[in-house]
């Protein structure tokens, strides 16, 4: 089978998150990827985009961050995204995840970045040219279960 | 997305269906806390009918079992799809969001409290 592949520009801003996901499902299904995947690449896919809208643009709404999801002939699923925000490595600068306090300490903050860790196979980060490049990759097909 | 009120014997459950990502989660989390504000014993939520939980949705749920536990009242989730399973294991919450296997063991789980 041929590459595949995905391109979006999305506005920084909470709603076109949504927009990414439902464009990946109906694309995923096209390719008849498993369905434990595709919801497993959506959360990836979800959790790399709102750190983007909510963290990369301090100052305000910034310009369009690129999105290119190719999905390879062996089934790995290779995310790319490119934003002009401030320089913030996900996989570095992220604050660790609360996984063990009692009901009232709990904390969410981290744990977005934690569950794309566990999901994919491989992570990078490179800033060039004032653009952030985030790139993970995940094999959708053939006993990935993550 | 949708909610369902929903009793199991005299106790009120919520079914929620859909997806609890960022784009729905404010809407979840309204309308959670408004049904702790009915006098219900403890909130029980059926979650057969959600197929995705994102971090978003996992903020939602943290923030009503900490308010049902200000409130003295019981919580649990119960009928999770293995993906939303996974989710909540890898995030450490399983015991935290107390989930159980089905309405009974929620039931029970609840009447404990």
């Amino acid at each position: 089978m041929a590459d595949a592949s995905l391109a979006l520009d999305l506005r920084p801003e909470a709603a076109e998150v949504v927009r990414l996901l439902d464009a990946f499902e109906a694309f995923a299904e096209a390719q008849a990827l498993p369905h434990k995947a595709i919801l497993q690449a959506m959360l990836v896919l979800e959790e790399l985009a709102v750190n983007i809208v909510n963290h990369a643009f301090p100052e305000g709404p910034g310009a369009a961050v690129e999105v290119v999801l190719t999905l390879d002939s062996e089934g790995v699923l290779i995310c790319d995204f490119r934003d002009r925000g401030r320089p913030f490595d996900p996989f570095q600068e992220a604050p660790a995840p609360d996984l063990t306090s009692d009901t009232a300490e709990r904390r969410v903050g981290g744990l977005g970045l934690h569950l794309v860790r566990q999901m994919v196979d491989s992570t990078s980060y490179h800033r060039a040219d004032g653009i952030n490049h985030v790139r993970v990759t995940k094999n959708c097909r053939a006993g990935a279960g993550g | 997305m949708s909610f369902t009120e929903t009793q199991f014997e005299d106790l009120p459950v919520i079914a929620l269906a859909g997806r609890i990502d960022s784009g729905t989660a404010k809407s979840y989390e309204e309308y959670l806390l408004a049904r702790l504000e009915d006098g219900r014993p403890a909130l029980v939520l059926d979650l057969a009918g959600v197929d995705y939980i994102s971090s978003a949705g996992l903020r939602v749920l943290l923030i009503a079992v900490k308010r049902a536990a200000a409130q003295n009242r019981g919580f649990a989730l119960c009928q999770l799809q293995d993906t939303v399973a996974e989710v909540l294991e890898i995030s450490g919450l399983t015991a935290l969001l107390r989930v159980q296997p089905d309405l009974a063991a929620a039931a029970a789980a609840v009447r404990k409290e």
